[in-house]
């Protein structure tokens, strides 16, 4: 592996946006980015801001209201990016499937690298999910 | 040759400018404009390449009389101003403080000349007394000033173009407003070069005059009361004048020479700390130092630019002469309270200037603040001091003038001064902007000259005992102050909405980018050629003085050595020019690259500066300046700040009598 | 000062600085999580952490933004020379501001909210920067007798014993170019940051890399000030010690008091930073330190 993909998967800088889920999957999202779980042992850093951002963790399913700033967050996201879908709702619909507000899952709206299941989510899951996406940085090349 | 030059650099401006005053086509009148122009310029460069100084020009006995007619005219006249505005709009402060100080200013030398001591030798001293700082000093005025009154030709015909349209203006003034240009420029050079304190008097109150005349060029309420205000304040000069001439007659001197006073200097002579102090306080009034600094933030709010520009070199007027007659009262315990004062009066306005939304406004606080550093520079009194005071005088005439007359540009362009309407302008004149960033880079960072002032200041002040901790520490929260308000303003030019269009040039106004182009070149070049610049013009003021430039700086490979440090100028400037200037002129931005701000994903589209807000409306994103009105606002601080600066005062004087 | 040894110290302080500040701020996130009962990251993970911002694809705001961050680092660099080559103290004090006045313009450059915000912090933070570190230098001045970084280290006496209260107030500013606290101006990799990190909102990849290296030199720029405290003859570890010192109670306190603000920031560094110097200055004229 060279210097660059290596650093690339020792430092993914999660940014967290919520499509408008129950909050669930979100304090389980903020719970593995409590001490508790201490994700920096992974270079893993929460930021606020898509410019700094190498991941993307999207909670609740696309909907109409909102679909707009998800597209935006991710353009201004630079490559290499990924995305991750965490809890069901984010990944196909879940409970909202078919509601007449809602677009179904977030890869209606943009490409999606990992989905993590689960309503909600656990730390855990979430932890392995973000560390699964990082293969993926290995097929991206210089 | 150069003697009917020095005279010249007096009379011709007055001359000219009368002939302004009559001449009703506007051509005529720029074309007499660009004459005088070319003419003061050229003369200084010639004067410069002379050095067999001091001139001295001995006038003859009825020129006394003539000095002193005048002087009791131009006083007349004004208590005449003064009482042509109580018929008119009712008594006001500021008039009757006019009426008052300008009798007080009057009656002692009208008694002591026509009654006491008629018999005063005018001819034994010169009238007129050119070494070389006042010639350099000369040299400054009659270079930059007219480059101001060339800038003024353009900017008066947009300024009254835009009144006339308002429905303000029915008929032109600009053949008063050259008119008082031109003197002021005269009398300037006057105050540079006079000996005499009469002649000395006469000159300092025409300036006054003058910049009163053309802060109350527009003739709106508030110019007239700010008009009056700098009057009365400034006037408070010739009171001190008018004392220092008796004073300095009935001392055992007998003389009335600023020359002599200054030489014999007051270690030898105690009594002669008194007109010293004085002058200072004249000095003082008139560069708008506290407590007194409210003149100047007045005028800032009510006339056209180039009155502020010209009144920059007026304000130095006042801190030139206490520079000029700070070797007479070197090493006493007035001269260490002088410099207090003077980092206090530094500070103070330095952090007024933070809460100031006007861009003149901000100029003139900066403009006190920086002045009061060459009072703290004439207070330390060491070679080094001086050699800072004198980089000081030459460096901020050329980049506030520089700033002053950008600001004019601005303004006639966005239609208001505030700071915060001239987001964008980098966008919209990319020029103008960049000529705006140098002139403010010239005065906020080193190694620009004024920061070489600053640090030649810092190691002069850190050698004088123990009342140094307190200036210094004054004088650094100063620079510290300094920073905030320039980046701002810099800030709110260089601000834009992210756009992959690349800005493209306004077109060039020779008037306008002409002069400030010709400004920039000054500022970088005296900048990045101190050394020999040093050597040439600031050795022989230091010689002059009496004292070794070795103690100063020498000069090695272009480095300015002092005793305690080095100041490397010339290295830096190359890094400024290759991580500025280079990335600036080359640095492209590729249109694929380019993303709008972050606006929490909620931006319209690229290239604009709208969100989408609350019922899906878009909304401007508006930004906007930090001014801290709360804890440094003007009004507030004037609490402290004016009562600071009488106590200071007030421990000025006490120093004399003690 | 030979040719040789000059073009020793430039390349120490333009190459090997960045390693040791990298370092050193991957010990700073490690020392921080063993004090919070955590493991954290390894401790060469700043360097991971640049070279991926390296690799990301450009993205900018705006033509003024990438000069400014280009001359952030090229001044703040300039400054760390000017240090190695034991310049006049003053004068690479008055460089190393004029690359730190770029980074909030950079930031003001853009018209964005958050980097509106985070440049006018910026400043405010400058604001109480500035007057502390040029006003250190006097007290040391007066010791020494001159502000020629070369003649501090020809005294021969170490200055730590009579400028304690100046070593102290010092640890104010290198604090502040930690960019540590406070939190609302903060733009570290902690959880305590505020404004999506302010000044930094808009800079991304590898132009934050470059920012981010900048602040590399600006941290040993202000930690080889603390080190100035105590050179003597050979015994150059010393003041890596001494430096060390300085920083490590920084990261303590950092660490105990979290939520400090702009304002008290400022009101602080100006009531007690600059009494105290001036002080210690007091102290020094009276020949009582």
């Amino acid at each position: 592996m060279d210097i660059l993909t290596r650093s690339r998967t020792k430092s993914p800088w999660l940014l967290h946006y919520s499509c408008g889920s129950c909050n669930g999957c979100d304090i389980e999202i903020l719970a593995a980015l409590t001490p508790l779980y201490d994700v920096e042992r992974f270079g893993i850093v929460n930021m606020g801001n898509p410019k700094h951002a190498d991941v993307l963790l999207v909670t609740g399913p696309a909907n109409w209201r909102n679909y707009r700033v998800l597209r935006n967050i991710y353009d201004q996201m630079p490559e290499p990016k990924l995305v991750v879908v965490v809890g069901v709702c984010g990944s196909t619909g879940g409970v909202f499937d078919k509601c007449p507000n809602t677009l179904g899952g977030i890869d209606t709206v943009i490409p999606v690298d990992v989905y993590i299941p689960g309503c909600a989510a656990r730390p855990e899951a979430i932890i392995d999910g973000v560390v699964l996406a990082l293969g993926k940085l290995e097929a991206y090349g210089t | 040759m150069a003697e009917v030059l020095i005279r010249l650099l007096i009379l011709l401006p007055i001359v000219t400018g009368s002939i302004c005053l009559v001449v009703r086509k506007s051509e005529v009148r720029a074309g007499i404009v660009y004459l005088t122009a070319i003419f003061l310029i050229v003369s200084s460069i010639v004067l410069a390449q002379q050095w067999s100084l001091p001139l001295k020009y001995y006038a003859g006995p009825t020129s006394k009389w003539i000095v002193l007619v005048l002087s009791m005219v131009m006083l007349a006249y004004i208590v005449f101003v003064a009482a042509v505005d109580i018929r008119r709009r009712g008594v006001t402060l500021h008039s009757v403080l006019t009426i008052v100080v300008a009798l007080a200013a009057a009656i002692p030398v009208a008694v002591f000349q026509f009654a006491l001591a008629p018999e005063v030798p005018l001819v034994a001293n010169p009238a007129l007394y050119v070494d070389h700082f006042s010639l350099l000093r000369g040299i400054l005025i009659s270079v930059t000033c007219p480059l101001i009154c060339v800038y003024a030709i353009r900017y008066m015909k947009n300024h009254e173009e835009h009144l006339t349209h308002l429905g303000e203006l029915k008929r032109t003034r600009q053949p008063r407003f050259f008119f008082y240009m031109l003197v002021l420029i005269g009398a300037m050079n006057g105050v540079a070069f006079s000996d005499n304190l009469l002649w000395l008097a006469f000159f300092w109150g025409l300036t006054t005059l003058c910049a009163y005349a053309l802060i109350r060029h527009d003739e709106t309420p508030e110019a007239i009361a700010g008009a009056f205000r700098t009057l009365w304040i400034c006037l408070i000069g010739n009171v001190g004048f008018s004392a220092a001439i008796i004073l300095s007659w009935y001392s055992p001197l007998n003389t009335i020479s600023l020359g002599a006073l200054v030489s014999n200097g007051a270690v030898g002579y105690p009594v002669l700390l008194l007109p010293f102090a004085l002058l200072c306080v004249a000095g003082i009034t008139k560069a708008g130092q506290i407590p007194f600094h409210g003149w100047g933030i007045k005028a800032a709010l009510v006339s056209p630019a180039p009155v502020h520009a010209i009144l920059y070199p007026f304000m130095t007027t006042g801190v030139f002469i206490v520079l000029y007659v700070s070797p007479g009262f070197v090493g006493t315990q007035f001269a260490t309270f002088l410099a207090i004062f003077g980092a206090a009066s530094s500070l103070s306005l330095g952090l007024i200037a933070i809460s100031q939304r006007g861009s003149i406004s901000i100029l003139v606080c900066s403009a006190i603040s920086n002045l009061a550093l060459i009072i703290v520079c004439a207070g330390i009194g060491t070679p080094l001091a001086l050699t800072a005071g004198v980089m000081l005088v030459i460096f901020l005439t050329i980049s506030m003038i520089l700033l002053y007359l950008c600001a004019g540009v601005i303004e006639q362009h966005v239609r208001s001064n505030d700071v915060e309407d001239m987001e964008g302008l980098a966008r919209k004149q990319p020029l103008l902007t960049g000529i705006t960033m140098t002139a403010i880079l010239s005065l906020l960072v080193a190694p620009f000259g004024i920061l070489l002032s600053k640090w030649a200041a810092i190691q002069a002040a850190a050698v004088i005992g123990i009342w140094s901790s307190l200036v210094l520490a004054l004088l650094m929260l100063s620079i510290g102050a300094a920073t905030v308000f320039w980046a701002k303003w810099l800030g709110r030019i260089l601000c834009q909405t992210p756009t992959s269009e690349s800005a493209r040039l306004e077109p060039f106004v020779p008037h306008y980018h002409g002069v400030l182009l010709t400004l920039v070149g000054f500022a970088v070049l005296s900048s990045v050629f101190i050394a020999p610049l040093y050597n040439a013009a600031i050795v022989p003021i230091i010689v002059g003085a009496g004292y070794d430039p070795i103690l100063a700086f020498t000069t090695e490979a272009w480095f300015l050595r002092a005793t305690g440090g080095v100041f490397a100028g010339w290295p830096i400037f190359i890094v400024v020019a290759i991580v500025l200037l280079i990335p600036f002129a080359t640095m492209k931005v590729r249109p694929e690259a380019t993303r709008p701000a972050f606006m929490c994903g909620e931006n319209v589209e690229i290239g604009s500066d709208e969100f989408v807000a609350v019922g899906d409306e878009r909304t401007p994103l508006m930004t906007g300046g930090f001014y801290i009105e709360g804890l440094l606002g003007e009004q507030r601080l004037d609490r402290f700040v004016i009562p600071a600066g009488v106590v200071l005062l007030g421990i000025l004087f006490a120093m004399v009598a003690l | 000062m030979s040719s040789g040894w000059i073009i020793a110290s430039v390349i120490i302080a333009v190459i090997v600085v960045p390693l040791v500040a990298g370092l050193l701020s991957g010990i700073d996130r490690k020392l921080t999580a063993h004090m919070q009962g955590r493991i954290g990251p390894p401790i060469i993970q700043p360097f991971y952490d640049i070279i991926k911002l390296l690799g990301k694809k450009p993205m900018v705001a705006g033509q003024a933004q990438l000069v400014f961050a280009w001359a952030f680092v090229g001044l703040t660099v300039t400054a760390v020379v000017l240090l190695a080559l034991r310049q006049d103290l003053v004068l690479t004090l008055l460089v190393f501001f004029f690359g730190s006045v770029c980074l909030p313009l950079g930031a003001l450059s853009v018209k964005s909210p958050y980097s509106q915000y985070g440049g006018h912090r910026e400043l405010l933070q400058l604001l109480a920067l500035e007057p502390i570190l040029l006003l250190s230098a006097i007290p040391v001045s007066l010791k020494v007798g001159s502000f020629l970084i070369a003649d501090i280290f020809a005294h021969g006496q170490p200055l730590l014993p009579s400028l304690w209260i100046t070593f102290a107030v010092l640890l104010i500013p290198v604090a502040l170019v930690m960019r540590k606290s406070p939190f609302d101006i903060a733009g570290s990799e902690h959880a305590h940051q505020e404004l999506v990190r302010g000044v930094l909102t808009e800079y991304s990849g590898p132009y934050l890399a470059l920012v981010e290296v900048g602040h590399w030199y600006a941290k040993i720029f202000v930690l080889s000030i603390l080190g100035l405290f105590w050179v003597v003859g050979s015994l150059w570890w010393l003041s890596v010690i001494i430096a060390l010192g300085g920083w490590f109670i920084v990261l303590i306190v950092d660490n105990v008091t979290s939520r400090l603000t702009w304002s008290w920031m400022v009101k602080f560094a100006w009531g007690c930073g600059i009494t105290l110097i001036t002080l210690n200055s007091v102290l020094i004229h009276l020949g009582w330190m």
